[in-house]
Protein backbone atom coordinates (compact mmCIF):
# COMPACT_ATOMS: atom_id res chain seq x y z
CA UNK A 1 0.00 0.00 0.00
CA UNK A 2 1.08 3.46 -0.95
CA UNK A 3 1.90 5.92 1.88
CA UNK A 4 0.18 7.60 4.10
CA UNK A 5 -0.73 4.24 6.26
CA UNK A 6 -4.17 3.96 6.52
CA UNK A 7 -6.54 3.33 9.68
CA UNK A 8 -9.64 1.72 10.48
CA UNK A 9 -11.34 4.49 13.01
CA UNK A 10 -14.88 3.35 13.34
CA UNK A 11 -17.33 0.33 12.25
CA UNK A 12 -21.08 0.42 12.13
CA UNK A 13 -23.16 -2.75 11.55
CA UNK A 14 -26.65 -3.95 11.73
CA UNK A 15 -26.97 -7.58 10.98
CA UNK A 16 -29.03 -10.77 11.32
CA UNK A 17 -27.31 -11.13 14.79
CA UNK A 18 -28.25 -7.57 15.91
CA UNK A 19 -28.40 -4.06 15.79
CA UNK A 20 -25.17 -2.62 16.37
CA UNK A 21 -21.15 -3.74 16.58
CA UNK A 22 -21.40 -5.69 20.37
CA UNK A 23 -24.46 -7.61 19.19
CA UNK A 24 -22.19 -8.85 16.13
CA UNK A 25 -18.47 -9.04 18.70
CA UNK A 26 -20.79 -11.47 21.01
CA UNK A 27 -22.13 -13.56 18.40
CA UNK A 28 -18.21 -14.05 16.89
CA UNK A 29 -17.64 -15.14 20.70
CA UNK A 30 -19.64 -17.57 20.86
CA UNK A 31 -20.08 -18.47 17.54
CA UNK A 32 -23.92 -18.15 17.17
CA UNK A 33 -25.48 -18.22 13.85
CA UNK A 34 -28.16 -15.15 13.03
CA UNK A 35 -30.06 -18.02 10.08
CA UNK A 36 -33.35 -18.39 10.98
CA UNK A 37 -36.45 -19.56 8.84
CA UNK A 38 -38.20 -16.92 7.54
CA UNK A 39 -42.09 -16.91 6.81
CA UNK A 40 -41.89 -13.83 4.12
CA UNK A 41 -40.04 -16.89 1.74
CA UNK A 42 -42.16 -19.50 2.81
CA UNK A 43 -43.04 -20.88 -0.37
CA UNK A 44 -42.69 -23.20 -3.13
CA UNK A 45 -41.46 -20.75 -5.07
CA UNK A 46 -38.30 -20.64 -2.74
CA UNK A 47 -35.43 -23.53 -2.23
CA UNK A 48 -34.90 -22.56 1.02
CA UNK A 49 -36.39 -19.72 3.71
CA UNK A 50 -33.55 -19.98 5.72
CA UNK A 51 -31.88 -16.83 5.86
CA UNK A 52 -30.24 -14.38 7.45
CA UNK A 53 -32.85 -11.71 8.43
CA UNK A 54 -32.69 -8.44 10.21
CA UNK A 55 -35.18 -8.96 12.90
CA UNK A 56 -37.65 -5.88 12.31
CA UNK A 57 -39.00 -5.61 16.33
CA UNK A 58 -35.11 -4.20 17.17
CA UNK A 59 -35.98 -0.93 16.25
CA UNK A 60 -39.51 -0.31 16.07
CA UNK A 61 -40.47 2.45 14.10
CA UNK A 62 -37.62 2.14 11.97
CA UNK A 63 -37.26 -1.13 10.72
CA UNK A 64 -40.91 -2.47 10.84
CA UNK A 65 -41.88 0.77 10.12
CA UNK A 66 -43.57 2.07 5.88
CA UNK A 67 -39.65 3.15 5.56
CA UNK A 68 -38.36 -0.59 6.12
CA UNK A 69 -40.86 -2.06 3.56
CA UNK A 70 -40.33 -0.03 0.64
CA UNK A 71 -36.65 1.88 1.43
CA UNK A 72 -34.80 -1.25 3.12
CA UNK A 73 -31.87 -0.56 1.63
CA UNK A 74 -31.78 3.22 3.09
CA UNK A 75 -32.78 1.97 6.36
CA UNK A 76 -30.04 -0.59 6.94
CA UNK A 77 -27.04 1.58 5.31
CA UNK A 78 -28.04 4.43 7.11
CA UNK A 79 -28.34 2.94 10.61
CA UNK A 80 -24.72 1.42 9.87
CA UNK A 81 -23.59 4.71 9.10
CA UNK A 82 -25.11 6.56 12.05
CA UNK A 83 -23.14 4.11 14.09
CA UNK A 84 -19.61 4.36 12.53
CA UNK A 85 -20.16 8.24 12.62
CA UNK A 86 -21.14 8.02 16.27
CA UNK A 87 -18.00 6.19 16.95
CA UNK A 88 -15.50 8.38 15.48
CA UNK A 89 -17.21 11.87 16.22
CA UNK A 90 -14.53 13.53 18.01
CA UNK A 91 -12.31 12.54 14.62
CA UNK A 92 -14.93 13.78 12.19
CA UNK A 93 -15.14 16.95 14.15
CA UNK A 94 -11.86 18.26 13.35
CA UNK A 95 -12.29 17.13 8.97
CA UNK A 96 -14.10 20.00 7.18
CA UNK A 97 -17.43 18.12 5.18
CA UNK A 98 -15.77 18.54 2.30
CA UNK A 99 -12.37 16.65 3.29
CA UNK A 100 -14.82 13.23 4.07
CA UNK A 101 -15.20 11.23 0.95
CA UNK A 102 -18.03 8.65 0.49
CA UNK A 103 -18.02 4.58 -0.97
CA UNK A 104 -21.13 2.90 -1.18
CA UNK A 105 -20.67 -0.76 -1.60
CA UNK A 106 -23.65 -2.98 -2.98
CA UNK A 107 -25.00 -5.38 -5.73
CA UNK A 108 -28.73 -4.75 -5.66
CA UNK A 109 -29.03 -1.33 -4.07
CA UNK A 110 -33.30 -0.65 -3.08
CA UNK A 111 -34.07 -3.59 -5.31
CA UNK A 112 -37.45 -4.03 -3.40
CA UNK A 113 -39.05 -0.77 -4.84
CA UNK A 114 -38.41 -2.25 -8.57
CA UNK A 115 -40.68 -5.24 -7.10
CA UNK A 116 -43.28 -2.90 -6.19
CA UNK A 117 -43.20 -0.31 -9.32
CA UNK A 118 -43.43 -3.19 -10.94
CA UNK A 119 -46.81 -4.32 -8.80
CA UNK A 120 -48.47 -1.31 -9.07
CA UNK A 121 -47.57 -1.49 -4.85
CA UNK A 122 -47.11 2.03 -3.05
CA UNK A 123 -43.73 3.40 -3.58
CA UNK A 124 -42.38 6.51 -2.19
CA UNK A 125 -39.78 8.70 -3.91
CA UNK A 126 -37.00 7.85 -1.82
CA UNK A 127 -37.62 4.51 -1.68
CA UNK A 128 -38.02 4.55 -5.95
CA UNK A 129 -34.77 7.03 -6.08
CA UNK A 130 -32.60 4.45 -4.47
CA UNK A 131 -33.16 1.70 -6.85
CA UNK A 132 -30.11 3.82 -8.02
CA UNK A 133 -27.16 2.78 -6.14
CA UNK A 134 -25.19 6.13 -6.94
CA UNK A 135 -28.56 8.38 -6.05
CA UNK A 136 -28.35 6.11 -2.74
CA UNK A 137 -24.79 6.92 -2.33
CA UNK A 138 -25.70 10.85 -2.95
CA UNK A 139 -28.03 10.72 -0.60
CA UNK A 140 -26.15 8.95 2.19
CA UNK A 141 -23.22 11.35 1.81
CA UNK A 142 -26.04 13.95 1.96
CA UNK A 143 -27.64 13.05 4.72
CA UNK A 144 -24.06 11.94 7.08
CA UNK A 145 -22.15 15.14 5.61
CA UNK A 146 -19.56 13.83 3.30
CA UNK A 147 -19.14 17.05 1.24
CA UNK A 148 -16.03 15.08 -1.02
CA UNK A 149 -15.70 12.81 -3.54
CA UNK A 150 -18.41 9.89 -4.02
CA UNK A 151 -18.22 6.63 -5.80
CA UNK A 152 -20.43 3.61 -5.68
CA UNK A 153 -18.94 0.19 -6.58
CA UNK A 154 -20.97 -3.01 -7.71
CA UNK A 155 -18.39 -5.63 -8.11
CA UNK A 156 -20.58 -8.72 -7.34
CA UNK A 157 -19.86 -10.36 -3.79
CA UNK A 158 -16.22 -8.48 -3.95
CA UNK A 159 -17.52 -5.00 -3.85
CA UNK A 160 -16.58 -4.65 -0.37
CA UNK A 161 -12.89 -4.86 -0.58
CA UNK A 162 -13.00 -2.99 -3.60
CA UNK A 163 -14.72 -0.22 -1.73
CA UNK A 164 -12.57 -0.43 1.27
CA UNK A 165 -9.15 -0.64 -1.48
CA UNK A 166 -10.85 2.94 -3.15
CA UNK A 167 -11.66 4.37 -0.07
CA UNK A 168 -7.83 3.86 0.89
CA UNK A 169 -6.73 5.30 -2.51
CA UNK A 170 -9.16 8.33 -2.35
CA UNK A 171 -7.26 9.04 0.78
CA UNK A 172 -3.56 8.27 -0.48
CA UNK A 173 -4.24 10.57 -3.19
CA UNK A 174 -4.77 13.18 -1.47
CA UNK A 175 -8.65 13.70 -2.59
CA UNK A 176 -9.80 13.31 1.34
CA UNK A 177 -8.94 12.89 4.87
CA UNK A 178 -11.52 10.61 5.99
CA UNK A 179 -14.01 8.09 4.18
CA UNK A 180 -17.27 6.44 5.00
CA UNK A 181 -17.47 2.98 3.22
CA UNK A 182 -20.84 1.70 3.55
CA UNK A 183 -22.09 -1.61 2.30
CA UNK A 184 -25.56 -2.93 2.10
CA UNK A 185 -27.67 -5.38 0.77
CA UNK A 186 -31.03 -6.67 1.58
CA UNK A 187 -33.43 -9.50 1.42
CA UNK A 188 -35.86 -9.60 -0.92
CA UNK A 189 -38.03 -11.63 -3.81
CA UNK A 190 -35.91 -10.76 -6.07
CA UNK A 191 -32.29 -12.12 -4.91
CA UNK A 192 -34.55 -15.12 -3.87
CA UNK A 193 -35.65 -16.21 -6.92
CA UNK A 194 -32.47 -15.87 -8.73
CA UNK A 195 -30.81 -18.19 -6.41
CA UNK A 196 -33.74 -20.27 -6.25
CA UNK A 197 -33.15 -20.46 -10.00
CA UNK A 198 -29.79 -21.55 -10.00
CA UNK A 199 -30.22 -24.49 -7.49
CA UNK A 200 -27.87 -22.36 -5.51
CA UNK A 201 -29.62 -22.46 -1.59
CA UNK A 202 -29.29 -24.85 1.17
CA UNK A 203 -32.90 -25.85 2.03
CA UNK A 204 -31.48 -26.38 5.77
CA UNK A 205 -29.18 -23.05 6.12
CA UNK A 206 -25.48 -22.83 4.71
CA UNK A 207 -23.08 -25.64 6.31
CA UNK A 208 -20.06 -23.22 5.14
CA UNK A 209 -16.67 -26.37 4.19
CA UNK A 210 -18.70 -28.56 6.03
CA UNK A 211 -18.59 -32.23 4.21
CA UNK A 212 -22.50 -31.67 3.86
CA UNK A 213 -22.54 -28.30 2.22
CA UNK A 214 -25.14 -27.78 -0.41
CA UNK A 215 -25.76 -24.23 -0.83
CA UNK A 216 -25.83 -20.79 0.36
CA UNK A 217 -28.10 -18.46 2.56
CA UNK A 218 -28.79 -15.59 1.64
CA UNK A 219 -28.42 -12.39 4.07
CA UNK A 220 -29.08 -8.78 4.55
CA UNK A 221 -26.83 -6.00 6.73
CA UNK A 222 -25.77 -2.46 6.71
CA UNK A 223 -22.09 -1.76 7.51
CA UNK A 224 -19.93 0.80 7.98
CA UNK A 225 -16.80 1.51 8.23
CA UNK A 226 -14.94 5.27 8.87
CA UNK A 227 -11.09 5.07 7.10
CA UNK A 228 -8.89 7.78 8.10
CA UNK A 229 -5.42 8.66 7.79
CA UNK A 230 -2.93 7.48 10.69
CA UNK A 231 -2.31 10.94 11.99
CA UNK A 232 -6.21 12.06 12.08
CA UNK A 233 -6.74 8.94 14.26
CA UNK A 234 -3.65 8.03 15.84
CA UNK A 235 -5.24 5.59 18.33
CA UNK A 236 -6.91 3.62 15.80
CA UNK A 237 -4.53 0.15 15.77
CA UNK A 238 -6.10 -1.70 12.32
CA UNK A 239 -4.37 -0.58 9.34
CA UNK A 240 -5.65 -1.00 5.95
CA UNK A 241 -2.55 -2.91 4.74
CA UNK A 242 -2.46 -4.78 1.11
CA UNK A 243 -5.21 -5.00 -1.31
CA UNK A 244 -5.41 -7.33 -4.73
CA UNK A 245 -7.63 -8.05 -7.55
CA UNK A 246 -7.73 -10.79 -10.40
CA UNK A 247 -10.56 -12.14 -12.64
CA UNK A 248 -10.65 -15.97 -13.23
CA UNK A 249 -11.65 -15.53 -17.08
CA UNK A 250 -13.65 -18.60 -16.48
CA UNK A 251 -17.11 -18.52 -16.40
CA UNK A 252 -19.84 -16.24 -15.42
CA UNK A 253 -21.64 -17.74 -12.51
CA UNK A 254 -19.08 -20.83 -11.59
CA UNK A 255 -15.63 -19.66 -10.14
CA UNK A 256 -12.04 -21.55 -11.55
CA UNK A 257 -11.90 -24.90 -10.87
CA UNK A 258 -8.06 -24.69 -9.67
CA UNK A 259 -8.61 -21.39 -7.59
CA UNK A 260 -5.34 -20.04 -9.65
CA UNK A 261 -7.73 -17.05 -9.77
CA UNK A 262 -7.97 -16.73 -6.22
CA UNK A 263 -4.69 -17.29 -5.42
CA UNK A 264 -3.70 -14.56 -7.95
CA UNK A 265 -5.34 -11.75 -5.67
CA UNK A 266 -4.14 -13.27 -2.39
CA UNK A 267 -0.47 -12.51 -4.15
CA UNK A 268 -1.10 -9.41 -5.27
CA UNK A 269 -2.63 -8.50 -2.23
CA UNK A 270 0.61 -9.81 -0.08
CA UNK A 271 3.02 -7.70 -3.13
CA UNK A 272 0.81 -4.67 -2.02
CA UNK A 273 1.56 -5.09 1.44
CA UNK A 274 5.22 -5.95 1.18
CA UNK A 275 4.91 -9.38 3.37
CA UNK A 276 5.07 -12.59 2.64
CA UNK A 277 2.49 -15.36 2.80
CA UNK A 278 3.92 -16.37 6.36
CA UNK A 279 3.36 -13.51 8.16
CA UNK A 280 -0.57 -13.91 7.57
CA UNK A 281 -1.93 -15.75 10.35
CA UNK A 282 -5.85 -15.86 9.87
CA UNK A 283 -7.38 -15.71 7.14
CA UNK A 284 -11.44 -14.54 6.85
CA UNK A 285 -12.56 -16.82 4.01
CA UNK A 286 -15.63 -16.05 1.35
CA UNK A 287 -17.05 -19.81 2.28
CA UNK A 288 -20.01 -19.13 0.75
CA UNK A 289 -21.18 -22.99 1.50
CA UNK A 290 -21.54 -23.74 -2.36
CA UNK A 291 -19.48 -26.30 -3.37
CA UNK A 292 -17.98 -25.11 -6.21
CA UNK A 293 -17.08 -21.83 -3.67
CA UNK A 294 -15.28 -23.44 -0.72
CA UNK A 295 -13.39 -26.61 -3.05
CA UNK A 296 -11.90 -23.51 -5.63
CA UNK A 297 -11.19 -21.32 -1.91
CA UNK A 298 -9.34 -24.64 -0.65
CA UNK A 299 -7.39 -25.17 -3.59
CA UNK A 300 -6.33 -21.71 -3.51
CA UNK A 301 -5.25 -21.20 0.01
CA UNK A 302 -2.97 -24.34 -0.95
CA UNK A 303 -1.69 -22.38 -3.94
CA UNK A 304 -0.40 -19.48 -1.74
CA UNK A 305 0.15 -21.21 1.86
CA UNK A 306 1.20 -25.31 0.74
CA UNK A 307 0.07 -27.33 3.52
CA UNK A 308 0.82 -24.39 6.19
CA UNK A 309 -2.10 -22.50 5.59
CA UNK A 310 -2.81 -20.08 8.87
CA UNK A 311 -5.97 -21.15 10.96
CA UNK A 312 -8.80 -19.86 8.98
CA UNK A 313 -13.06 -19.38 9.22
CA UNK A 314 -16.12 -17.94 7.85
CA UNK A 315 -18.83 -15.99 8.98
CA UNK A 316 -21.62 -17.10 6.36
CA UNK A 317 -23.17 -19.54 8.47
CA UNK A 318 -23.40 -16.33 10.61
CA UNK A 319 -24.47 -14.06 9.04
CA UNK A 320 -25.82 -15.37 5.75
CA UNK A 321 -24.37 -14.07 2.18
CA UNK A 322 -24.75 -10.35 2.44
CA UNK A 323 -24.01 -9.77 -1.41
CA UNK A 324 -22.58 -6.44 -1.44
CA UNK A 325 -22.13 -5.93 2.24
CA UNK A 326 -20.35 -9.02 2.76
CA UNK A 327 -16.76 -7.58 2.12
CA UNK A 328 -17.49 -4.72 4.27
CA UNK A 329 -19.18 -6.73 7.72
CA UNK A 330 -16.72 -9.23 7.23
CA UNK A 331 -14.15 -6.97 7.32
CA UNK A 332 -15.57 -5.32 10.49
CA UNK A 333 -15.55 -8.86 11.92
CA UNK A 334 -11.69 -9.16 11.13
CA UNK A 335 -11.54 -5.65 13.07
CA UNK A 336 -13.50 -7.67 16.03
CA UNK A 337 -11.05 -10.02 16.18
CA UNK A 338 -8.28 -8.28 16.07
CA UNK A 339 -9.07 -5.65 18.65
CA UNK A 340 -10.40 -8.13 21.13
CA UNK A 341 -7.56 -11.01 20.42
CA UNK A 342 -9.62 -13.93 19.11
CA UNK A 343 -9.76 -15.91 15.95
CA UNK A 344 -13.52 -16.41 15.13
CA UNK A 345 -15.34 -19.70 14.85
CA UNK A 346 -17.04 -21.14 11.72
CA UNK A 347 -20.67 -21.42 12.72
CA UNK A 348 -22.77 -24.04 11.42
CA UNK A 349 -19.49 -26.22 10.23
CA UNK A 350 -19.80 -29.91 11.94
CA UNK A 351 -17.00 -31.82 9.97
CA UNK A 352 -14.61 -29.65 7.18
CA UNK A 353 -14.94 -31.35 4.01
CA UNK A 354 -12.14 -33.17 2.32
CA UNK A 355 -9.68 -30.98 0.75
CA UNK A 356 -10.45 -27.74 3.21
CA UNK A 357 -7.63 -26.57 5.25
CA UNK A 358 -6.90 -28.64 8.29
CA UNK A 359 -6.58 -25.68 10.27
CA UNK A 360 -9.83 -24.26 9.79
CA UNK A 361 -11.92 -23.40 13.08
CA UNK A 362 -14.91 -24.81 14.07
CA UNK A 363 -14.92 -22.87 17.27
CA UNK A 364 -13.56 -19.76 18.09
CA UNK A 365 -10.40 -19.42 20.31
CA UNK A 366 -7.90 -16.74 21.58
CA UNK A 367 -5.15 -15.34 20.17
CA UNK A 368 -3.56 -11.86 19.01
CA UNK A 369 -3.80 -10.96 15.30
CA UNK A 370 -1.27 -9.48 13.70
CA UNK A 371 -1.90 -9.58 10.16
CA UNK A 372 -5.73 -10.57 8.96
CA UNK A 373 -6.28 -11.39 5.08
CA UNK A 374 -10.01 -11.33 4.54
CA UNK A 375 -11.21 -12.71 0.76
CA UNK A 376 -14.20 -12.38 -1.52
CA UNK A 377 -14.91 -13.74 -4.93
CA UNK A 378 -18.16 -12.89 -6.99
CA UNK A 379 -19.99 -14.08 -10.28
CA UNK A 380 -18.05 -12.55 -13.30
CA UNK A 381 -15.02 -14.56 -12.04
CA UNK A 382 -14.00 -11.95 -9.50
CA UNK A 383 -11.68 -12.15 -7.08
CA UNK A 384 -10.31 -9.62 -3.64
CA UNK A 385 -8.14 -10.24 -0.93
CA UNK A 386 -7.59 -7.43 2.14
CA UNK A 387 -4.92 -7.29 4.19
CA UNK A 388 -5.39 -6.20 7.59
CA UNK A 389 -2.41 -5.03 10.22
CA UNK A 390 -2.73 -4.33 13.37
CA UNK A 391 0.01 -2.36 14.88
CA UNK B 1 7.18 7.54 -15.01
CA UNK B 2 6.14 5.98 -18.48
CA UNK B 3 3.31 8.30 -19.88
CA UNK B 4 0.04 6.73 -20.28
CA UNK B 5 -1.72 6.74 -23.78
CA UNK B 6 -5.01 6.42 -24.75
CA UNK B 7 -4.44 3.69 -27.60
CA UNK B 8 -8.31 3.20 -28.87
CA UNK B 9 -11.85 4.37 -27.99
CA UNK B 10 -15.02 3.39 -30.45
CA UNK B 11 -18.70 3.89 -29.04
CA UNK B 12 -21.14 1.11 -30.29
CA UNK B 13 -25.58 0.90 -30.40
CA UNK B 14 -27.45 -1.48 -30.81
CA UNK B 15 -27.56 -1.11 -34.73
CA UNK B 16 -24.16 -2.67 -34.95
CA UNK B 17 -25.28 -5.90 -32.73
CA UNK B 18 -27.32 -8.01 -35.32
CA UNK B 19 -23.80 -7.83 -37.55
CA UNK B 20 -21.41 -8.83 -34.64
CA UNK B 21 -19.66 -12.05 -34.81
CA UNK B 22 -18.39 -12.66 -30.99
CA UNK B 23 -18.56 -16.20 -30.58
CA UNK B 24 -21.75 -18.47 -30.25
CA UNK B 25 -22.78 -17.60 -26.87
CA UNK B 26 -23.00 -14.03 -27.93
CA UNK B 27 -26.76 -14.05 -28.69
CA UNK B 28 -27.35 -15.23 -25.68
CA UNK B 29 -25.33 -12.36 -22.93
CA UNK B 30 -27.88 -9.24 -21.73
CA UNK B 31 -28.03 -5.98 -23.66
CA UNK B 32 -25.04 -4.43 -21.09
CA UNK B 33 -22.89 -7.26 -21.97
CA UNK B 34 -23.06 -7.65 -25.54
CA UNK B 35 -22.97 -3.59 -26.15
CA UNK B 36 -20.06 -3.66 -23.39
CA UNK B 37 -17.92 -6.71 -25.81
CA UNK B 38 -18.94 -5.51 -28.68
CA UNK B 39 -17.22 -2.04 -27.80
CA UNK B 40 -14.07 -3.72 -26.72
CA UNK B 41 -13.95 -5.90 -29.97
CA UNK B 42 -14.48 -2.79 -31.81
CA UNK B 43 -11.28 -1.18 -30.08
CA UNK B 44 -9.00 -3.86 -32.47
CA UNK B 45 -6.73 -3.72 -29.65
CA UNK B 46 -4.13 -6.20 -29.93
CA UNK B 47 -4.38 -7.28 -26.24
CA UNK B 48 -1.75 -10.20 -26.73
CA UNK B 49 1.10 -7.80 -26.82
CA UNK B 50 0.47 -7.43 -22.91
CA UNK B 51 -0.12 -10.53 -20.05
CA UNK B 52 -3.34 -11.19 -19.48
CA UNK B 53 -2.88 -10.87 -15.99
CA UNK B 54 -1.33 -7.19 -16.32
CA UNK B 55 -4.31 -5.87 -18.22
CA UNK B 56 -7.46 -4.47 -15.71
CA UNK B 57 -10.97 -3.34 -16.93
CA UNK B 58 -12.62 -0.89 -15.53
CA UNK B 59 -16.21 -0.30 -16.37
CA UNK B 60 -18.98 2.34 -15.29
CA UNK B 61 -22.63 1.33 -15.84
CA UNK B 62 -25.25 4.52 -15.87
CA UNK B 63 -28.00 2.74 -14.49
CA UNK B 64 -26.77 -0.39 -12.91
CA UNK B 65 -27.72 -3.30 -14.08
CA UNK B 66 -31.53 -2.11 -13.54
CA UNK B 67 -32.64 -2.91 -17.38
CA UNK B 68 -31.66 -7.02 -17.20
CA UNK B 69 -33.18 -6.40 -13.73
CA UNK B 70 -36.70 -5.55 -14.64
CA UNK B 71 -36.52 -8.13 -17.69
CA UNK B 72 -35.42 -10.76 -15.03
CA UNK B 73 -38.44 -9.48 -12.62
CA UNK B 74 -40.61 -9.97 -15.76
CA UNK B 75 -39.41 -13.76 -16.16
CA UNK B 76 -40.50 -15.08 -13.13
CA UNK B 77 -44.15 -14.81 -14.27
CA UNK B 78 -42.99 -16.97 -17.57
CA UNK B 79 -43.49 -20.47 -17.93
CA UNK B 80 -40.80 -22.11 -16.01
CA UNK B 81 -40.20 -19.58 -13.63
CA UNK B 82 -37.47 -17.10 -13.22
CA UNK B 83 -34.65 -17.79 -15.56
CA UNK B 84 -31.24 -18.70 -14.22
CA UNK B 85 -29.48 -17.12 -17.37
CA UNK B 86 -31.19 -13.41 -16.60
CA UNK B 87 -30.25 -13.86 -13.07
CA UNK B 88 -26.26 -14.20 -13.72
CA UNK B 89 -27.10 -10.58 -15.44
CA UNK B 90 -28.48 -9.01 -12.81
CA UNK B 91 -25.13 -7.35 -11.71
CA UNK B 92 -23.73 -4.58 -13.11
CA UNK B 93 -20.09 -6.30 -13.58
CA UNK B 94 -21.65 -9.09 -15.51
CA UNK B 95 -19.84 -7.53 -18.68
CA UNK B 96 -16.91 -7.18 -16.99
CA UNK B 97 -16.88 -11.08 -16.59
CA UNK B 98 -17.94 -11.83 -20.41
CA UNK B 99 -14.90 -9.34 -21.72
CA UNK B 100 -12.77 -11.13 -19.30
CA UNK B 101 -13.52 -14.29 -20.40
CA UNK B 102 -13.68 -13.23 -24.71
CA UNK B 103 -10.33 -11.70 -24.07
CA UNK B 104 -8.83 -13.82 -21.67
CA UNK B 105 -8.30 -10.60 -19.37
CA UNK B 106 -7.31 -11.77 -15.70
CA UNK B 107 -6.06 -8.06 -14.01
CA UNK B 108 -7.99 -6.47 -11.07
CA UNK B 109 -11.43 -5.06 -12.35
CA UNK B 110 -13.33 -1.88 -10.90
CA UNK B 111 -17.11 -1.26 -11.68
CA UNK B 112 -19.01 1.69 -10.59
CA UNK B 113 -22.61 2.65 -10.90
CA UNK B 114 -23.08 6.45 -12.44
CA UNK B 115 -21.77 8.64 -14.57
CA UNK B 116 -18.36 7.05 -15.52
CA UNK B 117 -16.49 10.36 -14.84
CA UNK B 118 -13.87 8.80 -12.88
CA UNK B 119 -13.20 6.00 -15.55
CA UNK B 120 -9.88 7.10 -16.91
CA UNK B 121 -8.15 8.43 -13.60
CA UNK B 122 -8.96 5.43 -11.58
CA UNK B 123 -7.36 3.02 -14.61
CA UNK B 124 -4.54 5.78 -15.12
CA UNK B 125 -3.69 5.53 -11.38
CA UNK B 126 -3.89 1.51 -11.59
CA UNK B 127 -1.70 1.85 -14.50
CA UNK B 128 0.64 4.34 -12.95
CA UNK B 129 1.10 2.25 -9.35
CA UNK B 130 2.17 -0.27 -10.90
CA UNK B 131 -0.86 -2.82 -10.29
CA UNK B 132 -1.20 -3.34 -14.02
CA UNK B 133 0.10 -2.17 -17.59
CA UNK B 134 -2.99 -1.52 -19.66
CA UNK B 135 -6.49 -1.09 -18.75
CA UNK B 136 -9.93 -1.61 -20.64
CA UNK B 137 -12.33 1.24 -20.18
CA UNK B 138 -15.81 0.68 -20.31
CA UNK B 139 -19.13 2.80 -19.98
CA UNK B 140 -22.59 1.58 -20.84
CA UNK B 141 -25.64 3.79 -21.19
CA UNK B 142 -28.12 0.93 -20.65
CA UNK B 143 -32.05 2.39 -19.66
CA UNK B 144 -34.84 -0.03 -21.59
CA UNK B 145 -38.37 1.97 -22.40
CA UNK B 146 -39.67 0.25 -19.16
CA UNK B 147 -36.95 1.25 -17.17
CA UNK B 148 -36.98 4.76 -18.54
CA UNK B 149 -40.66 5.13 -17.77
CA UNK B 150 -40.33 3.63 -14.05
CA UNK B 151 -37.10 6.02 -13.32
CA UNK B 152 -37.88 8.68 -15.36
CA UNK B 153 -34.89 9.09 -17.55
CA UNK B 154 -34.48 8.77 -21.44
CA UNK B 155 -34.41 5.51 -23.23
CA UNK B 156 -30.73 5.11 -24.06
CA UNK B 157 -28.93 1.64 -25.38
CA UNK B 158 -25.06 2.37 -25.92
CA UNK B 159 -21.65 1.62 -25.08
CA UNK B 160 -18.12 3.10 -25.57
CA UNK B 161 -14.55 1.62 -24.79
CA UNK B 162 -10.90 2.71 -24.45
CA UNK B 163 -7.57 1.55 -24.02
CA UNK B 164 -5.22 2.63 -21.95
CA UNK B 165 -1.62 1.64 -21.88
CA UNK B 166 2.02 2.98 -20.68
CA UNK B 167 3.43 4.38 -23.96
CA UNK B 168 6.95 2.41 -23.53
CA UNK B 169 5.30 -1.15 -24.20
CA UNK B 170 5.64 0.35 -27.50
CA UNK B 171 1.82 -0.50 -28.65
CA UNK B 172 0.65 -0.15 -31.68
CA UNK B 173 -3.04 -0.62 -32.81
CA UNK B 174 -5.51 0.49 -35.41
CA UNK B 175 -8.59 2.23 -34.10
CA UNK B 176 -11.57 1.05 -34.73
CA UNK B 177 -14.76 3.13 -35.28
CA UNK B 178 -13.56 5.78 -33.30
CA UNK B 179 -16.32 8.63 -32.55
Amino acid sequence: MREPEIVIAGCGAVSAVGWGVKPLLDALKKNSSGLRACERFNSPKFQSHIVGAVQKEWRSGILSGPDFLENPAWCLAGEALAQACASTKEILAKISSQRIALVLSTTKANIPALERLSENLPCGESARRHLRADLLAEDLAKKFGAGGTIQTVSLACVSGLVAISQAAKAIQRGEADAVFVVGVDCLSEFVMSGFTALKALDPTGCRPFDANRCGLSPGEAGAAIVLARRDISPDSKIKIAGFGGSNDANHLTGPSRDGSGLAAAIRRALDSAKISAAKIDFVHAHGTGTGYNDTMESLALKLVFGENCPPMSGSKGMLGHTLGAAGVIETVCCVLAMQNDFLPGTPRMDSPADGVPKNILREPRAGKLEKALKLNTGFGGVNGALILSNE
Amino acid sequence: MNKISEIAKCVVDETQLPSARLGPRFGRLDLQSRLALLAVASLQADFEKFSGDRIGICLAASAGSLTTDLNFWKSRKETGGPSPTLFAYTLPSAAIGEIAIHFKLTGPNLCFVGDGKNLFAEATDMISCGEIDACVCVFCEIVSPGLAEMISVPAVAKASAAFLARESNHFSTVPGNSP
